[in-house]
């Protein structure tokens, strides 16, 4: 149900040419040059190492990968990465 | 840098978090808005940095599976503890130092230099009109503005100057020199009589006497003229010059009332304090209106100064007021007439001068009911002469 919610608003955000990351709140990721990540509109942390984040949003898995990682800062909305990171993954 | 800065004066914590998923107390922190950062693994344990004021609040959301450890406090708020209690003190530094910014900013002394003749009660009289006296705003004095202004209200000075150095201005003046008065020696001048007499002496350095001994001159009549006659150069005008001396006679008559007023004191006093700052008055003294008729009034004004001679730029004004009422005195008609008489010889030692002399003096007295009559006839000898 939350689900074609979330659909209809995507299309509609679409139809109206208006950023769907603002609309709806999708999960949007900006990658620094390797060194830093930043995620917005994220669920919460669920799992967390130095070689490994994952955060949950809110119908994917981010899975950053790398070394020496360290979260800068974090709030309800936002969460910001810091370190070596080789590869960002989405499921 | 801004952010630690910031963090540094807000002062931090860092919390070690133990136990099963410590991942999740970062999320309940970030849901409830409480800021973090640094978050790192040391082992298996979960780090990060707090707030300091968000310890108690932190310490309260922690899991119960969950061990947390607070590390000793950071920053500028750890600093400020050993303030904590002592309020007092802190109240008295600040206001220490707001003083040393206020007193640095404002005139607590005024020094005065150059000035021979003029006062310096009338060089502070004048700048204190212009508005520059104790506890004015260092930053609004200008020389410039000042110079053309106090030159004109002192017309003794030729130069003016005002050098602010910390909290002390010194004024620097210098006096205007008159310019001696020069006289022409070729213009043709007579010598006149200044007073009227009977010629006893006569000395001519340059031009013709038109008077000789025993003559009677009167004020305004030449006594030596300009115009020379020589058989060989004909007639030529000179400057005029010499001294003639004469018998002057002098009569002054003067009325002295024998019933006067004079003040008596009542004894009733009444003390006025003023506060003055930066040229403005605050009456300290309750009912502070005068409710005499006669008064006299004396006043004093002591600038407040701190233990070890540090002036404030506080002025205190003391007014005395004294009531006194006027009363008729008859004076002794003796006295008077003592008293009149020295007045009367001191004003013809002063008329005659140091270049004559007195040969007799008379003074006859008479009395109405109120008054007093002294007639001096005086008789004198003394040069005359005036250009």
């Amino acid at each position: 149900m939350k689900k074609r919610w979330y659909e209809r608003m995507e299309r509609m955000a679409e139809s109206f040419r208006l950023p769907i990351d603002a609309a709806v709140g999708a999960l949007r990721i900006e990658i620094l040059s390797g060194c830093e990540v930043l995620v917005e509109n994220h669920r919460g942390l669920l799992d967390f190492d130095d070689n490994m984040i994952c955060i949950g949003a809110a119908h994917h898995l981010v899975k950053i990968n790398g070394s020496k990682l360290k979260i800068i800062a974090m709030d309800q909305s936002q969460l910001r990465v810091s370190g070596k990171i080789s590869s960002v993954e989405l499921s | 840098m801004l952010k630690w800065l910031i963090r540094y004066v807000r002062g931090y914590t860092a919390v070690q978090v133990t136990g099963a998923y410590p991942e999740r107390f970062a999320n309940v922190l970030s849901k409830e808005g409480i800021p973090f950062w640094n978050l790192h693994r040391k082992g298996k344990a979960l780090r990060l940095n707090i707030f300091t004021r968000d310890q108690k609040r932190t310490a309260s959301l922690a899991d119960p599976d969950n061990q947390i450890l607070f590390d000793p406090q950071k920053g500028m708020s750890k600093s400020l503890r050993v303030f904590r209690g002592r309020e007092l003190l802190i109240t008295g530094l600040a206001l220490a130092v707001l003083f040393l910014m206020f007193s640095n900013s404002v005139i607590l002394r005024i020094e005065i230099e150059g000035n021979v003749s003029v006062t310096d009660a009338e060089i502070l009289a004048a700048l204190r009109d212009l508005g520059v006296d104790i506890g004015t705003v260092c930053r609004t004095v200008h020389s410039q503005w000042l110079k053309p202004r106090i030159l004109l209200r002192i017309p003794e000075l030729s130069w003016f100057y005002i050098n602010i150095t910390g909290s002390v201005a010194t004024v620097s003046v210098r006096e205007r020199t008159e310019a001696p008065k020069i006289l022409d020696e070729d213009l043709t001048m007579d010598v006149l009589a200044g007073k009227s007499g009977i010629v006893k002496k006569i000395e001519v350095y340059r031009g013709t006497a038109k008077i000789d001994v025993g003559d009677t001159v009167l004020e305004g009549d030449i006594l030596i003229s300009a115009r020379v006659e020589s058989p060989f150069a004909g007639e030529r005008y000179v400057n005029a010059a010499g001294k003639v001396y004469c018998d002057t006679w002098y009569t002054v008559t003067i009325d002295l009332p024998l019933v006067v007023y004079e003040k008596q004191y009542s004894g009733h006093d009444k003390t006025i304090f003023d506060l003055i700052f930066s040229g403005r008055r605050i009456n300290l003294t309750i009912l502070s209106g005068i409710p005499y008729e006669f008064y006299d009034k004396i006043q004093l004004k002591r600038q407040i100064v701190l233990p070890g001679g540090y002036p404030l730029p506080f002025i205190i004004e003391k007014t005395v007021v004294s009531e006194y009422n006027l009363s008729e005195v008859r004076l002794a008609a003796a006295t008077a007439e003592l008293s009149a008489k020295k007045a009367l010889t001191d004003l013809l030692k002063e008329t005659v001068g140091s270049g004559g002399r007195v040969e007799s003096v008379r003074i006859l007295s008479s009395q109405t009911e109120s008054v007093l009559s002294l007639t001096l006839y005086a008789h004198c000898f003394e040069e005359i002469t005036a250009k």
